[in-house]
């Protein structure tokens, strides 16, 4: 390939730092960018949350593979020893793996999956620019058989994904490392997020740092016993086996047979429920209540029976003051409002401030 | 009517600002004295109910919190005043207090017209508390005893001075309870208050370490106070307040500045 602009050094220089201003400024509110020397790569993931994503559970699984993320990548100034290069996302996990035989046959049919390669579009030779920006792409489109063995076949794997500028295999004729484990362990893909544009064709990749998306496709195992039930005031509190491992995010308690409707209520952590009148329970009515385990990615556990129980109504020690005819109103008490005794110490709080004021300057002069 | 409590602090805050200058027997100028103290406290609110035998124990405070003391933190600065025939001070204490208990029900002793009525057993929630917040604030004038405390470590000490009690009672939920639905049970109550004490000068066990003290950290002299506090904080004898005062043994260390 030849080209009729070819920089010097200093122009590519001033160009790359240029380039890649411009890619930080274009950048900015992206859920991830990585900015190599003349590379821009942006992948936001599933959420917009880049280091942390949820895991998917069973019933989530094929709406959470339908959601919707963004591949965006410009080259604005190639190195005029490289070889031709493209846009890959790539998805390496127990099931997927981007080989090279893969990356070939991805680079033959843009926009399909290939195992764990898809060829997103855009070319670039040394002296050109290439830009590919695939907004609100489902992410299962780019997952082998279009997501479905994703939510069906197994119980759980993790994929790791990512977005990735590679050369074209049939054309540098040279053999490289397998593009996943090179974005994985590679000097290339840092958290900092700078990715290593000084390519040549033996280290061909720029990429972002790997998206990881856990599928859990196992529902957890609930505790049989060791729960408690606290009577409350207008509530019971359901404290949770505290030997439960890490595979327990929360818990469902479901509650019938008392006056009121039955019903369920999750909680916010694996410790313990609150569930009170608010919730539609009657007070000194007995309920049956069950449990079942939630864990991390929704997916929910068999019900076990935990006992049952039965809201007061408490009094706080405001009520039993009441009750006991006792005659505070409370307020802050105003000096007049409280008759003559506040009269008297409203006085001589004046007095005092008065006195210590007068004192303090005396002192000074 | 806010601005009145303000006047304790903003007492001690005139003493430390203008205090005289006199001299002290031994080392720096003396300006004023910080007292850090702590006092079994419980406050009087049972003694409000008329309770006959059998029912002693079922005044609010006792069936919430027991028939024990609990701790009561007091910080205070003083302003010197007069150091020629022992040492006048005025300033003002700031404390804190807080009780829980559990939630209760049953209301066995009920006071009604004719006598006591009975009711259900006592029966206590399994985990829902709720508590009692006081924030004690005391202006106070004292005197001490200095003359002879560099041959006799122990001086005398009188206070009296102003009370203002803000308290506030919690629900089970850890909001303000309220003793009517449009009733919150939270506010101020003034009262007075005078103490009985001695204070221990501990620079007298150590001159050389008083005076390495008073060159670092400008601290004159340093006591280990024990006084006998009588506060009665009840609006002055108004039947409609609540009784906040108690007559106890304060515990603190002095730093004399």
């Amino acid at each position: 390939m030849t080209s009729k602009f070819s920089p010097s050094p200093v122009q590519r220089s001033r160009l790359t730092r240029a380039a890649a201003t411009l890619a930080l400024l274009l950048s900015a509110g992206a859920a991830r960018a990585e900015v190599g020397d003349n590379i821009t790569l942006e992948l936001d993931p599933v959420d917009g949350s880049y280091d942390d994503l949820d895991p998917i559970g069973i019933d989530a699984c094929v709406d959470a593979l339908s959601k919707k993320i963004t591949l965006s990548a410009i080259i604005a100034d190639q190195d005029p020893n490289q070889d031709t290069r493209k846009f890959l996302f790539v998805v390496q996990g127990s099931e997927q793996d981007c080989s090279l035989s893969d990356l070939e046959a991805a680079f033959n049919t843009p926009g399909t999956a290939v195992n764990g390669c898809t060829w997103i579009g855009g070319t670039s030779d040394y002296d050109k620019t290439a830009e590919v920006n695939l907004k609100e792409v489902a992410l299962r489109t780019l997952l082998p058989n279009n997501g479905v063995d994703a939510c069906t076949n197994g119980e759980q794997r993790n994929y790791q994904y990512y977005l990735m500028v590679a050369p074209d295999p049939t054309k540098h004729g040279k053999g490289w490392t397998h593009p996943g484990a090179k974005a994985s362990t590679d000097g290339g893909v840092e958290d900092g997020g700078t990715g290593d544009a000084t390519t040549t064709v033996d280290e061909p990749y720029v990429s972002t740092r790997p998206v990881t998306l856990e599928i859990d496709l196992s529902p957890p195992t609930t505790p049989a016993e060791t729960y408690q039930i606290l009577a409350n005031d207008q509530a019971v509190q359901i404290e949770f086996p505290s030997d439960q491992g890490n595979e327990i995010a929360k818990y469902q308690v479901c509650w019938s047979g008392g006056s009121g409707p039955s019903g369920c209520k999750t909680s916010s952590g694996a410790q313990s429920v609150s569930i009170g009148t608010a919730d539609g329970l009657v007070i000194e009515s007995a309920y049956a209540f069950t449990a079942a385990a939630i864990d991390d990615a929704g997916n929910l556990g068999g019900a076990v029976s935990i006992g049952s129980g039965s809201v007061r109504d408490f009094l706080d020690v405001a009520q039993y003051y009441r009750q006991m005819h006792g005659p505070e109103t409370g307020g802050c008490h105003s000096v007049p409002g409280r008759g003559f005794g506040g009269l008297i110490g409203g006085l001589l709080v004046a007095l005092t401030a008065a006195f210590v004021r007068r004192r303090s300057k005396s002192s000074c002069a | 009517m806010r601005l009145i409590p303000a006047l304790f602090p903003a007492a001690g805050l005139l003493c430390l600002a203008g205090a005289a200058q006199a001299e002290g027997t031994l080392g720096t100028a003396r300006h004023g004295n910080l007292e850090i103290r702590y006092a079994p406290y419980r406050p009087d609110i049972d003694s409000q109910f008329s309770l006959p035998k059998g029912c002693e124990d079922q005044g609010p405070y006792t069936r919430f919190y027991g028939s024990g003391d609990d701790g009561l933190l007091l910080l205070g600065y003083e302003g010197h005043l007069m150091q020629k025939y022992g040492t006048l001070s005025a300033g003002g204490d700031i404390g804190f207090f807080r009780v829980a208990g559990k939630a209760q029900a049953g209301l066995p002793c009920r006071p009604t017209g004719s006598g006591v009525a009975t009711g259900a057993a006592v029966e206590e929630a399994d985990s829902d508390e709720s508590s009692l917040i006081i924030v004690p604030l005391q202006a106070q004038v004292s005197y001490r005893l200095t003359i002879w405390e560099d041959s006799i470590p122990l001086v005398p000490v009188l206070r009296a001075g102003l009370d203002y009690y803000m308290w506030r009672m919690g629900d089970t939920g850890g909001d303000v309870a309220k003793f009517e639905p449009d009733q919150e049970a939270s506010g101020g109550t003034w009262g007075w208050h005078y103490t009985v004490g001695l204070h221990l000068l501990l620079d007298f066990f150590s001159e050389a370490m008083a005076a390495d003290f008073d060159r670092d950290a400008g601290v004159n002299s340093t006591y280990l106070t024990v006084e006998y506090m009588h506060a009665q904080v009840d609006d002055f004898g108004s039947k409609k307040s609540i009784r906040l005062g108690d007559s106890t043994l304060v515990f603190g260390l002095g730093f004399d500045m």
